[in-house]
């Protein structure tokens, strides 16, 4: 017996009753649950009757397993009779003095259900006109990166110190004639103009000649992470002992084979190689630009009021993601947000925003979908079958039996659904 | 002597139980001077049922042992009282 009400905000009231029979079954089961712990004096473990148990320990200890299990009981066979898409936990309320042996009760759960879309707008929506031409600086940049990533450091002999060589370097930093700790090294490897010292300790060097001694005038920068040396003058001890040039190789077919890459044996064919590369990636993240802009248009303009139980349960899972991701890295998720430099409420309050947004996202999608029959194929489904297969190296057979058919028909819909909205956009 | 110096207090116990649901047979400790015939008037009177049956069991006492001295436990009388069929003792909770 229940009664359902819908409240606003994606929630429902429902009233269940549990009737004497219900309830006494489920002192039953109470008791069985306990049983072989019960002791009772002339009585082996487990082996009490009912009755005994009643006297002696009183039928109000059985009450809240009991509760339990026909609030179970009871709950999923409102929500499978009314047919309730629940999304997160219900909030059940009851007064558990009306609770009385041989005696039906009643109580309320609220719970939040998926929610109702309006959808607005979504075909036709305007969009700029993404070019898939790449741009022909882009491929001298990305092979000159190249070149720098095979550079060869070049001992100097002579010359002085300049900015983009490498120093190798001996150290010893006092404050007010007093060394302190870690503030001295020898031969330490040093690229200046890489900003790793505090500013102006890399400048300073500018110029010197190799084993030449000099003594810097530092001053630490408020923001130092010591709390002793914070905004103190300091004097560095410097010897230079050795410098290194980069050197860039030149680019020529001889390069392009040390790359030993495969099929690029010319300077041309890294080329096009390159070309073709930055291609694809561009031709991909205009498509993610288009299917964003218009999943968030139709997002936008649609209308839904999502439960906070149902945004909290997302994020819930969300926060359960990277707990696994720290777990990759042997820490606990406290110490690997510290280490991500981001505090514990603003992951929380990220994490509700991507929740919503993943909810929207999903829930609009569907409506769509729903509103333009959009369905995934026999021949669709196999063929997202056969990706997984080579995905995971398993047969596709082995694949079917253990992958839930109605998954994957959700994933192809979705996937359809996306390429409807894209196909529907206006470019101008 | 009265019926409540007769019977002393049930026994519950696996076993006992097992009497009242199978054969409506209920176990008391008497006292054991007490004769079948009076154990079954007492409980007559007590619980008002009626009784079919008194089997009456003489309990070999244990040996006890305290240091050096050695002693005996209580010298327990049971009977085992056969109700008619339809009667029962609430104090059973069967």
């Amino acid at each position: 017996m229940a009664k359902v009400e819908m409240l606003s905000g994606s929630k429902v009231r429902i009233e269940i009753e549990v009737s004497k029979e219900q309830f006494n079954h489920g002192l039953d089961h109470a008791f069985n649950d306990v049983k072989d712990d019960v002791e009772v004096k002339g009585f082996r473990k487990g082996k009490v009757t009912r009755a005994i148990f009643d006297q002696h320990y009183g039928v109000e200890s059985l009450y809240e397993e009991a509760i339990n299990h026909c609030i179970q009981d009871t709950y999923i066979e409102a929500v499978t009779n009314e047919k309730i898409l629940v999304v997160a936990q219900p909030k059940i309320d009851l007064d558990i003095t009306k609770v009385e042996k041989g005696k039906a009760f009643t109580y309320v759960a609220l719970v939040a259900v998926e929610p109702v879309v309006t959808l607005g707008e979504y075909k036709g929506l305007e969009f700029e006109n993404l070019s898939d031409e790449v741009i022909p600086q882009a491929v001298d940049l990305e092979i000159t990166k190249l070149l720098e990533q095979n550079a060869e450091l070049v001992l100097k002999e002579e010359g002085k110190l300049e900015n983009g060589d490498t120093a190798i370097f001996d150290f010893e930093g006092s404050v007010d004639g007093e060394p302190f700790d870690g503030g001295k090294a020898e031969n330490y490897e040093l690229l200046i103009g890489s900003g790793q010292f505090i500013p102006g300790f890399e400048d300073k060097m500018l110029g010197m000649t190799l084993e030449e001694e000099r003594d810097l005038d530092i001053k630490f920068p408020e923001e130092y992470q010591a709390e002793n040396l914070k905004g103190k003058d300091a004097v560095f001890k410097v010897k230079l002992h050795e410098m290194k040039r980069k050197e860039l190789p030149e680019l020529n077919d001889e390069f392009v084979k040390d790359l030993e890459r495969e099929g690029i044996n010319t300077v041309e064919e890294l080329k096009e190689k390159t070309l073709n590369t930055l291609k694809d990636q561009l031709i991909l993240k205009n498509n993610n630009s288009r299917i964003d802009f218009a999943v968030n248009g139709a997002v936008e303009n649609a209308k839904y009021e999502i439960a906070e139980e149902m945004i909290v349960e997302e994020k819930n899972r969300l926060v359960d993601n990277v707990t696994q991701q720290a777990k990759q890295y042997n820490l606990d998720l406290d110490t690997y947000l510290q280490y991500s430099g981001i505090s514990k409420e603003d992951f929380e309050k990220n994490l509700m925003k991507d929740a919503k947004k993943s909810i929207a996202t999903r829930i609009v999608v569907q409506a769509i979908s729903k509103a333009e029959k959009i369905e995934a194929t026999i021949e669709e489904k196999d063929d997202k079958y056969i990706e997984i297969a080579a995905q995971y190296n398993m047969d596709v057979n082995q694949v079917k039996t253990s992958v839930n058919d109605e998954a994957i028909s959700q994933e192809v819909e979705y996937k359809k659904t996306l390429d409807f909205l894209v196909d529907n956009l206006i470019i101008e | 002597m009265l019926a409540s110096e007769i019977i002393k207090r049930p026994i519950i116990t696996e076993k006992t139980m097992l009497l009242v649901e199978n054969n409506n047979k209920y176990t008391f400790s008497v006292d054991k001077r007490a004769n079948k015939i009076q154990i079954a008037r007492a409980i007559e009177e007590l619980f008002k049922v009626k009784v079919v049956k008194v089997n009456k069991i003489n309990t070999t006492p244990k040996l006890k042992r305290v240091g050096q001295h050695t002693g005996f436990k209580i010298n327990v009388t049971k009977a085992i009282v056969t109700l008619a069929e339809g009667d029962k003792i609430e104090m059973f909770a069967a």
